[in-house]
C-alpha cells in the first residue's frame, strides 16, 4: 500500500498569501471606480433619454389627439350632410305620396261619377226591356264608393322638433351638472378636506396632514382658495362653495353627468334617425301601393266608360222596339235584345267590381 | 338597458376610476337622484320637469355665486340676497327661451372652465392652462357659429357637450402636474395627453359609428327605390295584359260590324264575372227571358 501524502496546510496558506500579495487591489479599485463612473454616466444619459422620450411621447400623443379631434369634427360635418340628405328624402317621399294619392283620389271620384251615370243607363235599358218583356225585369244597379284613406306621415319638421327637444333637455341636464357641484358645496365641506390633504401642502409650507382641527380646515380652504377666489375675496365661506365646484370634486360630478348626457343624447338621435329611415321606407311602400291602385282604378274607369258608351249606343239602336210585342219581333232583333240584356248585366257587374 | 340603468352604470364606472371616488360615494345618492331627475326630464315629454331642472340649476348656481361674492352661508343671506336670487331664477330659469337657455348653459361652462383654471393655477402646468382655456374659447366660437346659422341647435349642443367633457377630463388629468419639480414636468404632460387622446378617440368612434349607420340607411333606401320601381313595372305589365284582353272583348261586343254580336256579348259578360246561368247565350234563353 502506497503512503498517504500528508496535507501541508502551512504550504497552502503561504501559497494563498503570496497569491494575494500579487493582486493589484488598488488597480481593481481604480477599475471599479471608472466602471462606476461609466455606469453613472450612462444612467444619467439613459435618464435624460427617458425624460426626452417622455417629452417626445407626450408631444406625439398630443399631436395624435389633435388629429383625432379634427377627424371627429370632420366626421360630424359628414354626419350633418347625410342627415340633411335623409331629411330631403323624407320630405320628397311625402310629396310623392301626396301627389300619387291626389291623382288616385281624382280618378276615384271620376269612377264614382261614371258609375252614377251607368246607373242611369241601366235604368233606361230596364225601361226598354220591361216595355217588351211579359214579366218585369230588374238589374242590379247598386254600388259602393271605393274607399281609400290618405295616410298621414311624420315629416322632417316633426323629427327636427323632437331632436331639438332632446338637445335642449341634454343642455339642461349639462347645466344641472354644474349645479350638482354647487349643491355638493352646500352639503359637503368635508369633501374639501380630502382634496387638500391628498394633493398638497398649505401655503405655510406645513403638510396639511400634520395639522389638526380648525387649523387644518383653514389651511386646506386657504390653500384651495389660493387666496383669490371670486372678486371680493370671500374667505372661508367662498372657499367652501368653490372648492367642490372648481376642483376635482366638481369636475368629477360634471364629467360624469356630461358623459351620460352625451351617451343618452346620442342614443336618442340614433333612435330618431332609425324612425326617420323607417318612415321613409313606409312612405315609399305606400306610394307604390297607391300607384298600383291608381292604375287599377284607371283601367276600371276606362272599361266602365267604354261599356257605358257602348250600351248607350245599343240602347238607342233598340229604341225602335220600345213597347212592341216580343213574339212579333224578328229573330235578328231578338238576338240584339239578347245582347242588350247581356251587356246590361256586364254593366251591373262592373259597378260591383272592387279594387283589391 | 333602460336609460336609468345606463346613466347609473356610466356614472358609477366613470367615477370609480377617479381617486375622489371614496369621498364622492357618500354623495352618490344625491348625485344619483339628480341624474335620475335629469334622465326623467330627458326621456319624458314633460316640460314642467324640465322647467324644474332649470329652476334648480339657476337656484343652486345663484346661491353658490352669492356665497362666493359676499362670503356668507345661505342661512346668513338677507332679504335682498334672496330677492336677487329669485330674480335670477325668474330671468334665466323661467323666462329665457329654449335656444337662449342652451347658450346660457354653455356660456356658464366657458366661465366655469376659466374659473377652474384660474383657481387651480398652481396645480396646472402653463401649457395645460392654455389648452384648457382654449376650450372655453371654443365653446364661445361654437355659440357664434350657431348664431350665424352654421349649425342646428341640436348639432351645437352635441359639439358643446364634447368640448365641456374634454375640459373636465383635461382639468382632472392635468391637476397636480404644475406641482411637479421642473425635471419631472415632462412626465406630467403624458397623463393629460393620454387622457385627451382617449376622449378624442371615443368621440371619433361614436361619430364614425353614427356615420356608418346613416350611410347604410341611404344605401338601403336607394335599393328599396329600385325594388319598388321594378315591382311597379311588373304590375303594369301584368295589368296591361289582362286589360288588353278585356278591352278587345268590349270592342267586339259593341262593334256594329261584328258578325256574332250575341256571342260577343256573352263572352264579355263571362269575362266581367256575370253568373253564366243568367247570361242569354241562346235563342231559347232569350225567349224564356222575354216571355
Amino acid at each position: 500500500m502506497a503512503e498517504k501524502k500528508k496535507f501541508n496546510v502551512e504550504a497552502l496558506k503561504n501559497t494563498v498569501k503570496a497569491g494575494m500579495e500579487k493582486i493589484d487591489v488598488e488597480g481593481i479599485k481604480g477599475k471599479a471606480e471608472s466602471a462606476g463612473e461609466v455606469i453613472k454616466d450612462k444612467a444619467g444619459t439613459a435618464g435624460e433619454m427617458i425624460k426626452d422620450k417622455a417629452g417626445i411621447a407626450s408631444d406625439v400623443i398630443k399631436e395624435k389627439a389633435v388629429e383625432l379631434k379634427d377627424a371627429a369634427i370632420q366626421t360630424k360635418d359628414d354626419i350633418q350632410e347625410k342627415l340633411t340628405e335623409l331629411d330631403r328624402m323624407l320630405d320628397e317621399e311625402i310629396t310623392n305620396y301626396n301627389d300619387a294619392y291626389t291623382l288616385m283620389n281624382d280618378k276615384g271620384i271620376m269612377l264614382f261619377v261614371e258609375r252614377s251615370r251607368s246607373v242611369d243607363t241601366i235604368e233606361n235599358v230596364k225601361s226598354l226591356i220591361n216595355s217588351i218583356a211579359n214579366r218585369p225585369k230588374t238589374f242590379d244597379d247598386e254600388f259602393e264608393e271605393i274607399e281609400t284613406n290618405r295616410r298621414k306621415f311624420t315629416d322632417s319638421c316633426e323629427f327636427a322638433s323632437r331632436e331639438l327637444d332632446a338637445a335642449r333637455k341634454a343642455a339642461g341636464g349639462a347645466g344641472a351638472a354644474i349645479a350638482a357641484g354647487a349643491s355638493v358645496a352646500f352639503l359637503a365641506p368635508s369633501a374639501a378636506m380630502w382634496v387638500a390633504t391628498t394633493f398638497g401642502t398649505s401655503s405655510t409650507g406645513v403638510a396639511i396632514a400634520t395639522l389638526s382641527g380648525a387649523a387644518k380646515t383653514s389651511a386646506a380652504l386657504a390653500w384651495l382658495g389660493g387666496g383669490s377666489l371670486v372678486s371680493g375675496g370671500g374667505g372661508m365661506a367662498a372657499g367652501n362653495a368653490l372648492l367642490a365646484m372648481a376642483g376635482p370634486v366638481g369636475w368629477t360630478i360634471a364629467g360624469a353627468t356630461l358623459l351620460s348626457t352625451i351617451v343618452i343624447f346620442a342614443k336618442k338621435r340614433a333612435k330618431l334617425n332609425a324612425e326617420k329611415n323607417e318612415e321613409i321606407e313606409k312612405i315609399k311602400k305606400n306610394t307604390e301601393s297607391v300607384k298600383e291602385t291608381d292604375l287599377r282604378i284607371k283601367e276600371l274607369l276606362d272599361e266602365t266608360i267604354k261599356i257605358r258608351d257602348g250600351l248607350n249606343g245599343v240602347f238607342r239602336e233598340n229604341l225602335k222596339l220600345f213597347g212592341q210585342d216580343y213574339n212579333s219581333i224578328s229573330i235578328e232583333d231578338k238576338n240584339t235584345l239578347g245582347s242588350l240584356v247581356n251587356n246590361t248585366l256586364t254593366m251591373s257587374a262592373m259597378l260591383n267590381k272592387t279594387i283589391e | 338597458m333602460s336609460e336609468k340603468s345606463l346613466i347609473k352604470e356610466i356614472t358609477m364606472e366613470y367615477i370609480k376610476s377617479f381617486p375622489v371616488y371614496d369621498e364622492i360615494k357618500k354623495y352618490m345618492e344625491m348625485v344619483g337622484q339628480l341624474q335620475e331627475a335629469i334622465c326623467i326630464a330627458s326621456s319624458g315629454n314633460d316640460d314642467k320637469t324640465m322647467l324644474l331642472i332649470r329652476i334648480g340649476t339657476v337656484l343652486s348656481l345663484s346661491i353658490a355665486g352669492k356665497m362666493g361674492t359676499n362670503g356668507k352661508m345661505p342661512e346668513e343671506f338677507e332679504r335682498e340676497d334672496w330677492e336677487d336670487i329669485a330674480q335670477a331664477v325668474l330671468e334665466y330659469g323661467v323666462l329665457m327661451d329654449g335656444e337662449k337657455y342652451t347658450e346660457f348653459v354653455f356660456e356658464l361652462y366657458a366661465r366655469y372652465i376659466e374659473k377652474c383654471v384660474e383657481i387651480n393655477k398652481k396645480e396646472l402646468s402653463i401649457s395645460a392652462q392654455e389648452e384648457i382655456k382654449a376650450l372655453a374659447d371654443e365653446l364661445r366660437d361654437l355659440t357664434r357659429s350657431l348664431n350665424k346659422g352654421q349649425f342646428s341647435e341640436a348639432d351645437y349642443v352635441d359639439r358643446c357637450l364634447w368640448v365641456c367633457f374634454e375640459a373636465m377630463i383635461k382639468l382632472w388629468a392635468s391637476y397636480g402636474s404644475g406641482l411637479l419639480p421642473e425635471k419631472l414636468k415632462k412626465y406630467g404632460d403624458l397623463i393629460p395627453a393620454t387622457a385627451d387622446y382617449a376622449v378624442q378617440y371615443a368621440r371619433l368612434k361614436m361619430y364614425s359609428k353614427e356615420k356608418a349607420i346613416l350611410e347604410e340607411y341611404l344605401n338601403n333606401q336607394e335599393i328599396l327605390t329600385n325594388e319598388l320601381q321594378a315591382k311597379l313595372d311588373v304590375y303594369i305589365a301584368e295589368l296591361s295584359g289582362v286589360s288588353e284582353q278585356f278591352n278587345n272583348l268590349i270592342k267586339d261586343a259593341f262593334d256594329p260590324n261584328f258578325r256574332d254580336k250575341l256571342m260577343a256579348s256573352v263572352n264579355l259578360a263571362k269575362a266581367a264575372g256575370v253568373d253564366e246561368e243568367i247570361i242569354l247565350d241562346s235563342e231559347d234563353k232569350i225567349d224564356e227571358f222575354f216571355n
